[in-house]
């Protein structure tokens, strides 16, 4: 004589202790859910903007989506930090190691003096597929607030036209989605920016 | 007679002069700059061969109106956000000062070097990678020292 296994007592017992551990699970998933949402890391989309760039055509960063794009920004008359940066990310992005459709928007802090045509020359001496970007101080400041950056200028000794601007240098990493991915420091040399191009995708 | 002495007294005074000149006080190695349009800059090894002091005050290029002797220096912002969303941002800013002065210590050797001290240039035209720019730097104890920086090429 044979005993059909899910008919005796035991082996019922056994699949409705199995279904209320799993209706357990899938309960206690709910508030984990709402804490992580809570508490986890924030999914930020990078905040969107409509600027000039060097060709002085209007410029979206959602017009990038589907690519990775590296943000920072600087000035042309700077002249340790900003090109340093940007020689670094010259560097990276020519890596084999990376996927090589990456985007560098650098957008001025400095529209008095960046032009179009001056971003241009400057933009071009590192890498002619750099994005520069500028437009007026009222179009230009929202976008700084957006990227929690700031900028101060600081006169020198050679007439009006001589300042240096104390400003924001992190790098931010667009990923293919338009997400934030993450942050970079301008000292980031080849390794480390390498290395964050493929984990930033 | 007395101009034959004058002429050896000149010399015996001009002698020690020149061993002066054959090893400077201060030796400048490794200068360097980059690419640029506009503004560009110079790195350099300054040593300080002599027992006292000395200290880097002015350059001067054919190539630039006016060289700014530099420092940047990293400062935090208060009330400068360092995080978006809760992804923490390094929340620095760089700042450039123009200096009076860089001191280079006895028997030491101060670096101009990406984000601390540095020469600003006021182009007179722009740096093309491989040529060399030529420099004079001033030093308040050992005088102009003369030397050429290399346009590093980017890539």
């Amino acid at each position: 004589m044979t005993v059909d296994p899910v008919t005796t007592p035991r082996s019922r017992a056994r699949v409705i202790t199995f279904v209320l551990i799993v209706l357990l699970l899938a309960l206690s998933a709910i508030p984990i859910v709402a804490l992580w949402r809570a508490f986890g890391p924030k999914v930020i989309v990078a905040p969107d903007f409509a600027l000039i760039d060097q060709d002085a055509r209007p410029f979206k960063l959602s017009g990038l989506r589907g690519h990775p794009v590296v943000v920072f920004f600087g000035y042309t008359h700077c002249p340790d930090v900003c090109p340093t940066t940007l020689a670094h990310l010259a560097k990276a992005v020519h890596s084999p190691t990376v996927p090589g459709d990456e985007h560098v928007v650098f957008i001025t802090v400095d529209p008095d003096r960046d032009s179009p045509s001056v971003l241009k020359r400057y933009v071009r001496l590192f890498d002619p597929e750099f994005i520069g970007l500028t437009g007026s101080l009222k179009s230009l400041e929202p976008v700084y607030a957006a990227y929690h950056t700031a900028r101060q200028a600081v006169p020198n000794n050679h007439g009006p036209n001589d300042y240096s601007i104390v400003h924001g240098t992190s790098l931010y990493y667009v990923g293919r989605d338009g997400i934030m991915k993450g942050f970079g420091s301008w000292e980031d040399d080849k390794p480390e920016l390498t290395q964050d191009l493929k984990r930033f995708q | 007679m007395i101009r034959h002495v004058l002429r050896v007294l000149l010399f015996m005074v001009g002698l020690p002069c020149l061993a002066a000149a054959e090893t400077p006080a201060v030796s400048v190695a490794d200068a360097w700059s980059r690419p640029a349009t506009g503004t560009g800059v110079i790195y350099a090894t300054l040593h300080n061969n002599a027992a006292v002091a000395d200290r880097l005050i002015g350059a001067s290029s054919p190539l630039a109106r006016h060289i700014g002797l530099h420092q940047t220096s990293e400062m935090k912002m208060p009330g400068m956000s360092t995080s978006m969303g809760n992804m923490p941002m390094t929340g620095s800013m760089t700042s450039m000062k123009a200096v009076l002065s860089i001191p280079v210590p006895a028997h030491g050797t101060t670096s101009l070097a990406p984000g601390g001290y540095h020469l600003m240039l006021d182009l007179r035209r722009d740096l093309k990678p491989g040529e060399t720019v030529p420099l004079r730097l001033r030093f308040a104890r050992a005088g102009w020292v003369t030397t050429g920086a290399q346009v590093r090429p980017i890539h």
